[in-house]
C-alpha cells in the first residue's frame, strides 16, 4: 500500500502509476538506509530509466512531491569555478548577496544561475517510513 | 549512469505555477520610471533583478510630458503603483516589496504613500528625486509604510531644481536631500551627479540589490552641503571663482 503522499500522486496521474510506484519504492529504500538521503533529477532519472523519463518529467514529479509535503527543497549555491557547493540552505531568503567561497577562496556575487535544487524527505515522510518499518502498516 | 542533470531555479519557477507550489524569490521590487521616458533603465535592470531572484513588477504609465504639471497625472501614477503592489502581494514571499523610483516616479510614489496607508513597502530607492525636501518620511515610517529609504541624488541634476519651481508638490530633494530624514533616509548625494547617473549595471548589482535585500548600503558618497542662500554679490563672486 502506498504512502499517503504517493497515493495522492497516483490518483492524480493514473497513466503514470508504474513510474510513481517505482519512484516511491526507490525513495523509501533510500530513506530506510539513510533518513537524510538527498534526491535530485539524476537520481529520479536513474530509478525510472526503464520508463524512459525525460528530465522535465522527473522535475515535475519532484515538484509534485514537494507540493504533497513528501519532499522539501534543499538549495545549493554552486561555486562558479566548479569546486562544488559553497553554501546550502532550505530557504532561499537566507542566501547572502555575496559569499567568501571556502572552496576556491574567491568572493562570488549571488547569481540565480548558480543555484541548484536538491530534495530531502520532510519530517512527515521520515516518520511515516519509520512507522511503516516498525510494523505500523 | 547518465551525466548529472541539473535542476535550476529558473526550471523550478517555470514548473511551479503548473504544479501549484510557490516560485522561488528572495523578495519583490516595484520599479517606477520618470516622466519623459518609458523606463529604459527598467529594461537594463531586469537581468540584474533576475540574477538576484527579485520578483519585479514594472510600472509603466507611458510618456506624460506636460502632464507632469497636472495633479491628475500624479494620481494616475499612484494608482498604477497600487496595481503593481497588488501584483506583488499575489506572489508568495513578496508581501513586503521594495520600490525603486526615478524622477516623477518618486513624486508619484510619495503621493501614493501619503494618501494610501495600505501601501506598505520595505525599502525604497529614489534617484533623481523630485519630492520636496520636507517630505514626511519619519511620519510615513512611523505608520509602518516603509523601513528604510536610500536617496541617490546629484548636485548637477537640473530636474529637481525645475520641479521645485514648476511641478505641483515637487521639490529638490534629489539635489540636497531630505530635512525630515531622521533614521529613515540614507542620503547619497554626489555633488557632481546628474539625473540618471546611477542607471548602470554595476551600481544596480553592488548598491541597489544589497540595499533592497538588507537595508545596507555598500557605497556612499559624501552628502553635499545644504543649498546656501547667496545674494547677488555672492553669486557673482562664486561664478568668478569657478
Amino acid at each position: 500500500m502506498s504512502l499517503p503522499e504517493f497515493a495522492t500522486l497516483l490518483a492524480q496521474h493514473p497513466n503514470d502509476a508504474a513510474a510513481i510506484s517505482k519512484l516511491e519504492s526507490a525513495i523509501v529504500r533510500s530513506l530506510q538506509r539513510d533518513r537524510h538521503a538527498r534526491f535530485d533529477v539524476t537520481v529520479v532519472l536513474h530509478h525510472l530509466r526503464p520508463n524512459n523519463p525525460t528530465p522535465n518529467h522527473a522535475k515535475q514529479l519532484l515538484a509534485e512531491l514537494v507540493r504533497e509535503h513528501a519532499l522539501q527543497l534543499l538549495l545549493f549555491w554552486e561555486c562558479p569555478n566548479g569546486k562544488g557547493p559553497a553554501f546550502e540552505s532550505p530557504d532561499i531568503s537566507t542566501f547572502p548577496d555575496q559569499i567568501d567561497c571556502d572552496r576556491c577562496n574567491e568572493v562570488h556575487w549571488f547569481d540565480a544561475a548558480q543555484i541548484q535544487l536538491g530534495f530531502v524527505a520532510t519530517q512527515r515522510l521520515q516518520e511515516e517510513i519509520a512507522e511503516q518499518g516498525s510494523g505500523g502498516s | 549512469m547518465a551525466a548529472p542533470e541539473g535542476f535550476s531555479v529558473a526550471d523550478w519557477n517555470e514548473i511551479a505555477p503548473t504544479v501549484g507550489v510557490p516560485r522561488l524569490f528572495r523578495g519583490g521590487v516595484i520599479t517606477v520610471p520618470g516622466f519623459n521616458t518609458t523606463g529604459w533603465w527598467q529594461k537594463l535592470l531586469v537581468p540584474t533583478l533576475q540574477r538576484a531572484l527579485l520578483f519585479n513588477t514594472p510600472v509603466d504609465y507611458g510618456f506624460v510630458f506636460a502632464g507632469i504639471l497636472r495633479r491628475k497625472t500624479q494620481e494616475a501614477a499612484a494608482e498604477a503603483i497600487m496595481d503593481a503592489y497588488a501584483e506583488q502581494l499575489r506572489e508568495p514571499g513578496c508581501d513586503y516589496p521594495g520600490v525603486i523610483a526615478h524622477s516623477l516616479g518618486s513624486l508619484s510614489l510619495g503621493w501614493a504613500l501619503k494618501t494610501r496607508v495600505s501601501l506598505k513597502v520595505s525599502r525604497i530607492i529614489v534617484n533623481g528625486c523630485i519630492l520636496p525636501r520636507e517630505f514626511p518620511w519619519a511620519e510615513i515610517s512611523s505608520r509602518g509604510q516603509v523601513d528604510k529609504v536610500l536617496n541617490e541624488g546629484g548636485g548637477k541634476d537640473v530636474w529637481p531644481k525645475v520641479a521645485r519651481l514648476a511641478v505641483p508638490r515637487g521639490g529638490n530633494s534629489g539635489c540636497h536631500g531630505f530635512v525630515d530624514a531622521n533614521g529613515v533616509v540614507i542620503e547619497s548625494i554626489n555633488r557632481f551627479g546628474r539625473h540618471s547617473d546611477v542607471h548602470n549595471e554595476p551600481h544596480f548589482r553592488k548598491v541597489w540589490v544589497p540595499f533592497l535585500l538588507t537595508g545596507q548600503v555598500n557605497t556612499l558618497v559624501t552628502p553635499s552641503p545644504p543649498p546656501k542662500q547667496l545674494g547677488l554679490l555672492g553669486r557673482l563672486f562664486r561664478r568668478r571663482r569657478s
